[in-house]
């Protein structure tokens, strides 16, 4: 069996279980099955970029998908309480509309894909130049930092907005204390007789509950 | 020179891009819908590592690191706002959220 034949095997297994993968992720109904199965996409993927000898990147894509995105994930099931919703029913009813519609667009993409597509010159990358800087790991440093390090800086930026744009989100908003002053009476007195109605129908053993 | 042949690639990520656009289109819940998304930005780094290698330019890799930036914001900010709407509507259904009144 020749190296070639060989590749393409490992290429066809790895293509097709993160596929099988992705379907996983979209038919399972327990949202925590989705999130497992999507860890199992991204593995395979990583070594769909082994394959293609871009090593950093798919380290890259365990750490960040697999152990951040993902875990992310699951706290917000686990804050959620998930397993209250899984009894609805879970697709659209235009679903199989969706499905023609994907399945002519993909026809589509293999179409363009099979057909004779120019693509540009070589780029200046060869791998000889990539084994003369040390690996697929020095090279990308050496053009991220050194040709594209402005836009690098400008993702740390957008990685600080996120962070702050969810810590907004999600922090519980406090109820502004509003003092009686500002508040008219008759304002103040349907607030007081909110908060009782509200006491009093909380308590499971209510007086009408127990009354005759 | 790749092998297989960059077509395989293109199609793969064609493949992944499609079944996470499926995903958004035909799920009803919001978390799934969300890795969905997730699976449309995989499909997208497939291609854009598979054109880095076929043209030997680093260029598409660097871009990789980009789009898993961008991910990474993606999912913190949505899952955020995911958190803040089961506060107010107790449902992640998306049939049903159809106010942007908060």
């Amino acid at each position: 069996m020749t190296s070639e034949t060989l590749l393409t095997l490992i290429f066809a297994y790895f293509a097709l279980a993160s596929v099988v993968f992705a379907v996983l992720v979209i038919m399972l109904r327990n949202p925590v099955q989705c999130a497992l199965s999507l860890v199992g996409v991204v593995f395979h993927l990583a070594g769909i970029f082994i394959l293609l000898r871009a090593e950093f990147l798919a380290a890259a894509h365990i750490i960040i998908y697999a152990g951040a995105i993902i875990v992310l994930f699951l706290f917000t099931m686990m804050l959620l309480n998930i397993g209250a919703v899984e009894r609805v029913r879970q697709f659209h009813v235009q679903a199989p509309l969706a499905i023609v519609i994907g399945a002519i667009l993909f026809l589509e993409f293999i179409v363009l894909t099979g057909a004779t597509i120019t693509i540009g010159a070589q780029g200046p990358h060869s791998p000889a130049w990539v084994a003369g800087q040390g690996g697929n790991v020095q090279a990308l440093g050496q053009v991220l930092f050194r040709d594209y390090l402005l836009p690098f800086e400008v993702a740390s930026v957008l990685l600080t907005a996120a962070v702050v744009g969810a810590i907004v989100l999600a922090r519980q908003r406090p109820r502004r204390p509003r003092s009686s002053s500002e508040m008219g009476v008759s304002e103040w007195m349907a607030e007081r007789y909110e908060k009782a109605n509200v006491r009093s129908s909380n308590r499971p053993n209510s007086a009408e509950e127990i009354g005759d | 020179m790749i092998i297989p042949a960059l077509e395989y690639y293109l199609v793969l990520g064609a493949a992944l891009f499609i079944i996470g656009l499926l995903g958004v289109l035909v799920r009803r819940n919001l978390l799934i819908v969300f890795m969905s998304i997730e699976l449309i930005l995989l499909g997208a780094n497939v291609t854009f590592v598979g054109f880095a290698v076929a043209l030997d330019n680093m260029l598409g890799q660097a871009f990789v690191i980009f789009s898993l930036t961008v991910a990474a914001a993606e999912a913190a900010v949505g899952l955020a706002i995911i958190v803040a709407l089961s506060r107010h509507r107790d449902t992640l259904n998306v049939d049903e959220i159809n106010t942007l009144k908060g």
